[in-house]
C-alpha cells in the first residue's frame, strides 16, 4: 500500500511495545512530515543509547559507565540490596525516596511457560554479590504475581541461611479509597493486617 | 427482588415486546421456537450482563436490526413500596454495550440471578471439571476474591507442568520446582478450604431440597472429595509439600501434576450409592434441581436477598409427581429468614411448551404469559 521505505518504517515501529500497526502508521506519517534534522536526531538518539548504555557491572541496572548511578554513590547503604525484575522497577522505589540501599536487576522473572529458567536471570550474580560483599539484607521486590512470587521464593531459598531475606508487603495503595480496591488486594491486605 | 417490567426491542426473535411481571411464579408458555428461552435470556442479560447461552452479544441482536435494547424495571423491596429502578441496556455491534442504570447498580451481582437449563445435567453426568467450575462460580458469588485465587492456581499449575516438561528434557534440575510447589500448595489449601466450607454450607439445604422434590425419605449427601482433605490436621502445608515432593519423579514421568485441587470432585451419595454413576435419569435431574434450589435458598438463609430464578424447560423432563413437588418447592418459604426485614418475595420465571404440564391450580397461582413468534401474544392469569 505504501512505498517500500515507509512500509519498512511502519513494520519497525510496530515492533515497539504498546504500538499497533495503526499507531505505527501515525508515527511514520508524522516523521515523514518533519524536517530531516528531526529524523536524524531521533535516529542518532536511538543508536546513541544502544552504543553508550550498557548494564551496570554490579547490579545490572542501565548505565553509561561501568557502574550505575546508585552503585557509584558512596552515600548509599551497600549492606542493603533490593532485588527487582526490570530496571524500570527501580523508578517507583527511587521516587518514594525512602530507600537508600543498592539494587539488583534480575532481568525478568521465572516462567517455565516462557522458557525463563533461573540461569536466564541474574540470580547467580546476586548470590556472588551476597557472598563477596558485606550485605546484611536482601529485599525481594519482584512483582506480586505468580511469576514474581516464584522468583522471590526461589531466591529466598538460596539466600535464607546467609542473611536476612525480606519480601515487599502487599496491600492497599496509600491515599486510595477502600471502596475502589479490588477484592484480591483487600483480601491480601486483610491477611497482612498489623496491630496498632 | 423481582422484575416488574421488561421491554425487548430487536432482541433475538422479538421486534418489540413489553410485559408486566408479577412477583412469585411466572409461567411462560409457547411452542418450540416461539421465543421462550430468548425471553429468559433477555431477563438474565438485562440484569447481569451475562447470558446462559452465549458470551457474544452480537448473537442476541435481531437479524437485520442495528442494535438491541432491553428496558427492565426492578423492584428491590418485596413489598412493592419504592426501591424500584428502571434500567436500559443496549448493544450495538461496533459501539458496544450501553447501560443506563436508573440509579441502580451497573450490573446486579451475579448471584442474584440463577439460571437452569437442561444442559445443567452435566453437573451430575459431566466430567469433574464441570463440578469444580460450578463450585468456584458459586463461591465467587459469595466471595469475589475466590475467582482470583482460582485464576492464580491455574497459572501456577500450568507453569509447574511446563517446568516438569523442561525438567524431563534435562533443562532444569527437578528440585528447582520447589517455588512452584510452595505457591501451588498455598493456593490449593485456600481453594480447598473455600470449596469444602461451601459444600458444608449447601449440603443440608441440598439434602432437604432433594427430599422435597423426590418425596422420598432419604436424600443424597453432598460430599467434596479432595486429596487435600486427607492431609493430617496441623501443619497441612508441610504435609502437602511433602506429598508433592514425593510425587516429583512420577509427575516428571507423566509430565503433569498429580497432587492439588485441580483433581477435586463433588459427589452425590444416596445411601451409599453415587448418583453420578448409578443414579437414574430422574434422580440425576432431581439432584441438579435440588442443588439449584439450595443455591437459591443459601443467600436467604444467610440474610441476603432471594435470587431471581430462571428455569428453562425443566417441566417436560420430570414425571408428574416431581412436577407438582417442584412447583410446591418454588412457592415454599422454607429456609427463608422472616426476621431480617429483607425482601423474601422472590420471583421464578419458568418456561414450558405445554400448558398440560401444570395443574389448573398452579396456573391460577402463577402469572401466565404466552409468547408466539417473538411476540407476547397473551398475558392473563388462567381463568378458573
Amino acid at each position: 500500500m505504501f512505498p517500500a521505505p515507509v512500509e519498512q518504517l511502519i513494520t519497525e515501529l510496530s515492533k515497539l511495545p504498546g504500538i499497533g500497526r495503526r499507531s505505527a502508521q501515525r508515527l511514520a506519517f508524522y516523521l515523514l512530515g518533519r524536517p530531516r534534522d528531526d529524523a536524524a536526531a531521533l535516529a542518532a538518539a536511538i543508536i546513541d543509547v544502544k552504543d553508550k548504555i550498557s548494564f551496570c557491572r554490579r547490579c545490572f541496572n542501565f548505565t553509561e559507565e561501568e557502574l550505575c548511578v546508585f552503585c557509584r554513590d558512596a552515600r548509599r547503604d551497600d549492606a542493603l540490596i533490593c532485588v527487582v525484575e526490570e530496571p524500570s522497577d527501580i523508578i517507583p522505589i527511587e521516587k518514594g525516596g525512602e530507600y537508600r540501599g543498592l539494587y539488583h536487576v534480575l532481568g525478568g522473572s521465572l516462567s517455565p511457560l516462557d522458557g525463563i529458567d533461573p540461569e536466564h536471570l541474574r540470580i547467580k550474580e546476586l548470590v556472588e554479590r551476597v557472598q563477596t560483599g558485606d550485605v546484611a539484607e536482601v529485599i525481594l521486590a519482584t512483582n506480586p504475581n505468580t511469576s514474581g512470587e516464584s522468583t522471590a521464593l526461589y531466591i529466598a531459598d538460596l539466600l535464607r541461611d546467609k542473611l536476612r531475606v525480606t519480601r515487599l508487603a502487599s496491600g492497599l495503595p496509600v491515599g486510595a479509597d477502600l471502596e475502589y480496591a479490588d477484592e484480591a488486594t483487600v483480601s491480601r491486605a486483610l491477611m497482612g493486617r498489623r496491630e496498632l | 427482588m423481582y422484575l416488574r417490567r421488561l421491554n425487548l426491542i430487536s432482541f433475538r426473535n422479538y421486534s418489540s415486546a413489553g410485559l408486566e411481571l408479577a412477583p412469585g411464579t411466572v409461567i411462560i408458555l409457547g411452542d418450540n421456537g416461539a421465543g421462550k428461552s430468548n425471553f429468559l435470556e433477555a431477563v438474565q442479560y438485562s440484569l447481569s450482563g451475562r447470558s446462559y447461552r452465549t458470551c457474544r452479544e452480537a448473537e442476541m441482536v435481531k437479524k437485520g436490526a442495528p442494535r438491541f435494547r432491553l428496558e427492565a424495571e426492578i423492584e428491590r423491596n418485596g413489598s412493592g413500596g419504592g426501591a424500584a429502578f428502571r434500567r436500559t441496556v443496549s448493544f450495538e455491534p461496533g459501539a458496544g454495550v450501553r447501560i443506563d442504570t436508573g440509579g441502580g447498580p451497573n450490573w446486579l451481582e451475579p448471584g442474584s440471578i440463577l439460571c437452569f437449563s437442561s444442559e445443567d445435567l452435566q453437573l451430575i453426568k459431566g466430567p469433574p471439571a464441570v463440578r469444580r467450575k460450578f463450585l468456584d462460580e458459586a463461591i465467587s458469588r459469595r466471595h469475589p476474591a475466590h475467582h482470583g485465587l482460582v485464576l492464580d492456581y491455574r497459572k501456577v499449575l500450568s507453569q509447574r507442568n511446563r517446568f516438569l516438561q523442561r525438567a524431563a528434557a534435562g533443562l532444569l534440575p527437578l528440585a528447582d520446582i520447589a517455588p512452584w510447589d510452595r505457591q501451588l500448595a498455598t493456593l490449593a489449601l485456600a481453594v480447598h478450604d473455600a470449596r469444602q466450607s461451601y459444600c458444608r454450607l449447601i449440603s443440608p439445604l441440598f439434602h432437604d431440597a432433594y427430599k422435597e422434590l423426590s418425596g422420598e425419605r432419604e436424600g443424597p449427601l453432598l460430599a467434596y472429595r479432595s486429596q487435600i482433605s486427607g492431609l493430617a490436621e496441623g501443619d497441612r502445608e508441610t504435609a502437602l509439600l511433602r506429598a508433592m515432593a514425593e510425587a516429583w519423579q512420577q509427575d516428571m514421568m507423566r509430565l503433569s501434576t498429580s497432587i492439588g485441587t485441580h483433581r477435586d470432585d463433588m459427589d452425590f451419595d444416596l445411601s451409599g450409592r453415587s448418583l453420578k454413576s448409578y443414579g437414574s435419569q430422574g434422580e440425576q435431574r432431581t439432584a441438579v434441581l435440588a442443588i439449584l434450589l439450595a443455591g437459591r435458598r443459601l443467600p436467604v438463609a444467610c440474610g441476603g436477598h432471594q435470587p431471581l430464578l430462571l428455569l428453562d424447560d425443566v417441566m417436560s423432563e420430570l414425571d408428574p409427581k416431581r412436577r407438582r413437588r417442584l412447583m410446591q418447592a418454588l412457592g415454599s418459604r422454607q429456609g427463608y429468614q422472616e426476621t431480617t426485614g429483607l425482601s423474601i418475595i422472590g420471583q421464578t420465571i419458568i418456561t414450558a411448551a405445554d400448558r398440560e404440564l401444570f395443574t389448573g391450580e398452579e396456573l391460577k397461582a402463577a402469572a401466565v404469559i404466552e409468547v408466539r413468534d417473538g411476540a407476547v401474544a397473551a398475558m392473563k392469569p388462567e381463568a378458573g
